[in-house]
This record gives structure tokens, C-alpha cells and sequence, in this order.
């Protein structure tokens, strides 16, 4: 399964869009699109941003089950 | 079906391009004067028709080139914050279009290198202009799309001009993008590899029946060796404190 993300979810909810998010977390919106189709990986820091800006944890954000 | 071991397929591989090779080199002496007299013939039409084949090559490019700018510029006046898909089809043309600035400005190099190879018995003048005018265009259109790429992502920083110019870039990219380009340069160095093998091995084929001289070896055992140097030092200063990722 590896790493699945909510981060559609919780953007949604927040009414921002993918450019809105990467302005906020210093990213692209190239990057969060990548991210949100769990083509990469964010590093702690982009992910401990990001969760941040959502007032939640990585750990509610990101989700890792072995494979 | 079960896997083969790695160090026995590495030898049925290698048993197989020895075999491919032998036979190769076998028919290639059996057809020496065929492939010498299609070797001159090719290089008698590269150098007789260099200034038709320059000026339709940068012709053509120019023009393809030319559609991608205006397209991608006019999109871009009427793209929407919120319009994902223009978006992305704007960054995926300026991601075909840069490289094949590029690719147009390398194809000038290497014709006009045709055309000085016939210059002390015939130069050509045009040949020159053409090369200028190929050089000349290929840098605004950089400069021009370089200016378009910022405007869709106004972080990145850079200016073309500018020798410091890729260093500049490369740090105004953030993560993901900085991890597209080093996952391309390291697909590019193991292709390269195996490019570099393959250019040998067909000197090598061409030496049988054709005196090619000894410079193709040393310019690709310079450029062979000067690649995997220059990989192997970097990744021993990145493995050893000088990676530089901290944020």
C-alpha cells in the first residue's frame, strides 16, 4: 500500500486550492499535485508544514501501511 | 517461470554480443566496399548539401518552436488560478519546449561543424550566417521561455544570461521538483553508459573495414571517462558531508 495521503480531503475542507497550499507551505503546485496522487513522498519538514497550515498531525495527514 | 541468476544471464548476454558481434564484424568484411563506398557517399551528400539541410533543420525547428512560444504565451494570458488542466497543459509544452531550444541549438553546433570541415577547400558564407542566425534565435527563444516558465511559477529565480544561471535555478526549485531533475540526470548518466558502449562498439565495427583514424576512441574515452569522474567525485563529497539538503 505504502504511503496514501488525505490531503484532497483536508483541502476541501479548507476551500484552498493546490496553488493556494504550495503559496502557504513555500512549495509548487506542481509539487502538491504530485503529493496528493502519492507520486512523491514529502520530506518531514514539507509534510510537518503542511500539516500545520491543516492544525492536524502528519500522522492524520499521511498514511503508511507495510507492504 | 524461475528467475535467472544475474551472473548467468550477465554471461549468456555477453556469449550473445559476442556472437552478434563476430558476426557483425564477419559480414562487415565481407562488405567492406559496400559500407566504405555508402560511408563516402553519405559524407559527399552531408558536405555538398550542408546549407540545404542547415537551413531546412533550423528552418523547421525555428518554426515548431515558434508555434510552442505563441501557443503557450496566449494560454497563459487566459489561465485561470483555478484552472488545473491549463495549467498543466501550459507546464507540460514549456517542459517540451526548452529542450527542444536546446536540441535546435545543438543541431547548429553540428552542422556547422560539417560546414568548417569543408572549409579550406570551399567555405561557405551562408553556412556561417545560418549558424549565427540558429544561435542567435535559439538564445531569445531561452530567454523568452525561461521569462514565460517564471510568470507560471513565479518563484524560480535565474537569469539565462547569467553563468551562475543553473545554480540559481536548481535552489529556487523546492523538493519535488529538485527530485525530478536529480532522478533525470541519473537516468541520463546510466543511459549514457550504455550510449558510450554502444558508439564504441560500433567504431570498433566500422574500423574493420574503414581507417575512422584514432580520434572517435579518444574523444569518447575523454568524454566516457570525464562523466563517470565527475559522477563518482560528486557522489563521494555528497556521501561525506556535503550533501547540502538541510532546511
Amino acid at each position: 500500500m505504502g504511503l496514501e495521503n488525505r490531503l484532497k480531503e483536508y483541502r476541501a475542507r479548507d476551500n484552498l486550492n493546490q496553488s493556494d497550499l504550495g503559496k502557504l507551505v513555500g512549495a509548487s503546485r506542481q509539487t502538491i499535485s504530485l503529493i496528493e496522487r502519492g507520486d512523491y513522498s514529502p520530506s518531514v519538514i514539507l509534510a510537518l508544514k503542511i500539516a500545520k497550515i491543516f492544525g492536524t498531525t502528519v500522522e492524520e495527514l499521511f498514511l503508511y501501511e507495510e507492504e | 517461470m524461475k528467475k535467472l541468476n544475474p551472473t548467468i544471464k550477465f554471461f549468456i548476454v555477453l556469449v550473445i554480443s559476442a556472437f552478434i558481434g563476430g558476426l557483425l564484424g564477419g559480414s562487415i568484411i565481407h562488405g567492406e566496399d559496400a559500407i566504405i563506398q555508402s560511408l563516402i557517399n553519405f559524407q559527399n551528400f552531408m558536405i555538398n548539401n550542408n546549407l540545404l539541410i542547415q537551413s531546412s533543420v533550423f528552418g523547421l525547428c525555428a518554426l515548431i518552436i515558434l508555434i510552442l512560444y505563441i501557443s503557450a504565451n496566449l494560454k497563459l494570458k487566459h489561465l485561470d488560478e483555478n484552472d488545473d488542466l491549463l495549467f498543466d497543459q501550459i507546464d507540460h509544452q514549456l517542459g517540451f519546449l526548452i529542450p527542444f531550444i536546446s536540441v535546435t541549438m545543438i543541431f547548429g553546433f553540428c552542422l556547422f561543424g560539417v560546414t568548417v570541415t569543408n572549409s579550406m577547400e570551399d567555405f561557405k558564407l551562408l553556412g556561417l550566417i545560418i549558424f549565427l542566425v540558429n544561435m542567435a534565435f535559439t538564445l531569445i527563444m531561452t530567454i523568452l521561455s525561461i521569462k514565460l516558465t517564471k510568470v507560471l511559477y513565479p518563484d524560480k529565480k535565474g537569469n539565462p544570461l547569467d553563468f551562475n544561471f543553473d545554480k540559481e535555478w536548481l535552489k529556487s526549485c523546492d523538493e519535488a521538483e529538485k527530485f525530478v531533475i536529480y532522478k533525470a540526470s541519473y537516468r541520463c548518466y546510466q543511459l549514457m553508459n550504455f550510449v558510450y558502449c554502444g558508439v564504441v562498439t560500433l567504431c570498433l565495427l566500422i574500423s574493420i573495414a574503414v581507417n575512422i583514424g584514432i580520434f572517435p576512441y579518444l574523444l569518447i574515452g575523454f568524454l566516457w571517462i570525464t562523466q563517470t569522474l565527475v559522477y563518482s567525485i560528486a557522489a563521494n563529497r555528497f556521501q561525506h558531508g556535503q550533501l547540502d539538503n538541510v532546511q
